[in-house]
């Protein structure tokens, strides 16, 4: 399994992030305006020194070089817009954050996706399975961008039960964890029971019920694990989307996470921050999806020897 | 243990149709004898194994009729009751042992289930017993083979492990659902010998279900003869293949290739199975018959006995009219 992960981190890892940066590099350079077009008294003598300062009057290939080498040591360079700090510092301050939000967020979803999911498909075209799966479908439907300001209005402002935002307390995490887990739990949900109801008619679920075991046992101990594999491949992308944080969610609440940095980094021209984003975003999105691979690989036995 | 079928009938009801799978088949079966039933596919030999244990999803299909056990109705008992029976006193083995088993789970948790559920034994004597249980049918290294994956065995080796599954509890009746249809043709005569020895082993009764002729002159007690979801002849095995009483089963044997006259070698029986959406008139096996004519088209055909111990639904056979 060892040689596996380091075989997927040198043949695939190194050489896709290779790609991501070196095409990211190039469009936000071809975007129209730069780092200091927005500001509005910026003398040309200032423009040049600023420019000399961050390198950007030399060729954009030396341009190029410079920032891989320097990114191979994790030095995603200063920011343009954050004077003083370094790309690399804003991430690690604000990652953090994102990531206790979206590990709480991923619980959420999975537990109560997978359980709906479960109820509904213990019972396929009854009222538990159309009830479970309706709400559900209206979880997919709401945007966070109305679902956080309802919770807040219902949880907050009538019943006031939890705070309205900021993230100094426990119950400062609720409400957005909820938000942003509510999406997911609807398509855990789904995936969940499509894949039961697909184990269900399996030959091996006969074999099960000719053996005695009851119905609900069938399901959690023979059918469950095979109906979570179309799950566990959504989990990776979702997992990596979830711990890099929601812009959306971060900016209801006022969370110092690293969300907002992808916006704000692309409408700034904050070309180091843009730069170290994609980068760090790409990463957790492959390393996730090899967390995944070995996980698909753990559960289906017929899939192990691919381990090696 | 015996059991007694009485007009056992398995319908489908679709949306725009009912399909007749079975349709009112009774016979019994004594106890430690092994009887088969044998027909193409399609005549519902599955769908009656399948409905003694109540595996049948319930809707769409609709199960009426008798098939006593130990002096409970299966077809109709209520569905603990059922559970406590299967795996337990009646057990089941497969056609496809590849995916009769879960990929997902090892061999050992899967043939200790059984006995686990029902009987309450420790894991680790339920593994002891399933070893030696996997020792007896013929699989070396036992206790290192349990632990692997269904996908790592073969087919034959598979069939032999659902065996051990099956017989864990020591059930007193087995269903056998063509177990070495899919199995090449030396497995096929090793698993049957394994479960000869079992059956006499343990005592049971087997219904035993194929499509080979061959494997039911050699292996059964009595046969039944199935089509169209109806049991067209029945008796004891030799009677039934020497004094054959329906042309049914006469064309189902000159089916059988033979070695000795390769030229007219593969025989078959010209037009297709019986509707099974189409209520039953006559003899259902009148359009394919040689034999039939509008009488046989018409009137309904009951088993009869035509000598002792054995039984054909054919009018014309009884009336004396035809001999084959």
């Amino acid at each position: 399994m060892v040689r596996f992960i380091l075989k997927r981190i040198f043949f695939e890892t190194i050489p896709s992030l290779i790609v991501i940066a070196t095409i990211t590099f190039f469009l936000i350079r071809l975007a129209p305006g730069g780092p200091f077009s927005t500001e509005k008294s910026i003398s040309p003598e200032v423009l040049t020194q600023l420019n000399a300062f961050y390198g950007l009057d030399k060729h954009l290939f030396t341009q190029y070089l410079t920032y891989m080498a320097r990114i191979i040591t994790f030095d995603f360079g200063p920011s343009f817009k954050y004077p003083g700090r370094t790309v690399t510092e804003l991430i690690a301050e604000s990652f953090p954050v994102s990531l206790e939000l979206g590990v709480y967020a991923l619980c959420i979803a999975i537990v109560s996706g997978i359980l709906a999911g479960l109820i509904a498909a213990s019972k396929p075209s009854s009222l538990r399975d159309y009830l479970t799966m309706s709400i559900s479908m209206g979880g997919i439907c709401i945007p966070t961008f109305v679902m956080g300001p309802l919770l807040v209005l219902l949880f907050s402002l009538i019943l006031g039960w939890f705070p309205v935002s900021g993230w100094n307390t426990f119950s400062n995490r609720i409400l957005p964890s909820i938000t942003l887990g509510m999406v997911y739990i609807a398509y855990i949900a789904r995936l969940t029971r499509g894949g039961l109801l697909d184990t269900m008619v399996q030959d091996y679920i006969r074999t099960a019920r000719a053996k005695g075991l009851p119905e609900r046992l069938i399901l959690i101990r023979h059918a469950l694990r095979g109906a979570l594999l179309p799950v566990l491949s959504f989990l990776g992308p979702a997992a990596a989307g979830l711990i890099t944080g929601s812009f959306v969610v971060e900016t209801i609440f006022s969370i110092p996470g690293l969300g907002r940095f992808f916006v704000a980094a692309a409408f700034n021209r904050d070309y180091t921050m843009i730069m170290g984003t994609v980068v760090f975003y790409a990463f957790i999105m492959i390393s996730f999806n090899t967390i995944v691979d070995v996980l698909t690989a753990l559960v289906n036995p017929r899939l192990r020897s691919s381990l090696r | 243990m015996p059991i007694e079928l009485n007009n056992v009938v398995t319908s489908f009801h679709l949306r725009k149709s009912v399909i007749y799978a079975v349709r009112g088949v009774s016979f019994t079966v004594k106890d430690k004898e092994i009887i088969g039933i044998v027909g193409e596919s399609g005549s519902g030999k599955s769908v009656l194994a399948l409905s003694l244990l109540q595996l049948i999803p319930r809707p769409p299909a609709i199960i009426s009729g008798e098939a006593v056990f130990d002096n409970v109705n299966l077809l109709s008992c209520d569905p603990s009751q059922i559970r406590s029976i299967r795996g337990k006193r009646i057990s089941m083995i497969f056609q496809d042992p590849l995916s009769a088993f879960n990929p997902f789970m090892q061999l050992s948790d899967q043939i200790i289930e059984p006995l686990i559920y029902h009987d309450r034994v420790s894991k680790k004597e339920a593994l002891e017993f399933a070893v030696d249980l996997l020792t007896q049918t013929g699989i070396s290294d036992a206790h290192h083979k349990i632990n692997t994956y269904p996908h790592q065995f073969s087919g034959g080796m598979l069939q032999r492990a659902m065996i051990a599954m099956a017989l864990i509890t020591k059930p007193a009746f087995l269903i056998a659902d063509e177990p070495t249809t899919a199995l090449d043709v030396t497995t096929q005569a090793q698993i049957l010998d394994l479960l000869k020895m079992f059956q006499q082993k343990f005592l049971m009764s087997i219904i035993f279900i194929t499509h080979n002729l061959g494997i039911a002159a050699t292996f059964c007690d009595r046969i039944n003869v199935m089509y169209a979801g109806t049991i067209l002849e029945c008796g004891v095995t030799n009677e039934v293949f020497r004094h054959t009483a329906h042309p049914y089963t006469k064309a189902l044997i000159r089916c059988v290739p033979s070695l000795d006259n390769p030229a007219d070698s593969l025989q078959m029986i010209s037009g297709s199975l019986f509707d099974s959406s189409q209520p039953l008139t006559g003899c259902p096996f009148a359009a394919r018959c040689d034999y039939s004519n509008e009488y046989c088209r018409s009137t309904p055909c009951t088993l009869e006995e035509v000598a002792p111990g054995h039984a054909s639904a054919c009018v014309r056979i009884k009336k004396g009219e035809i001999s084959l």
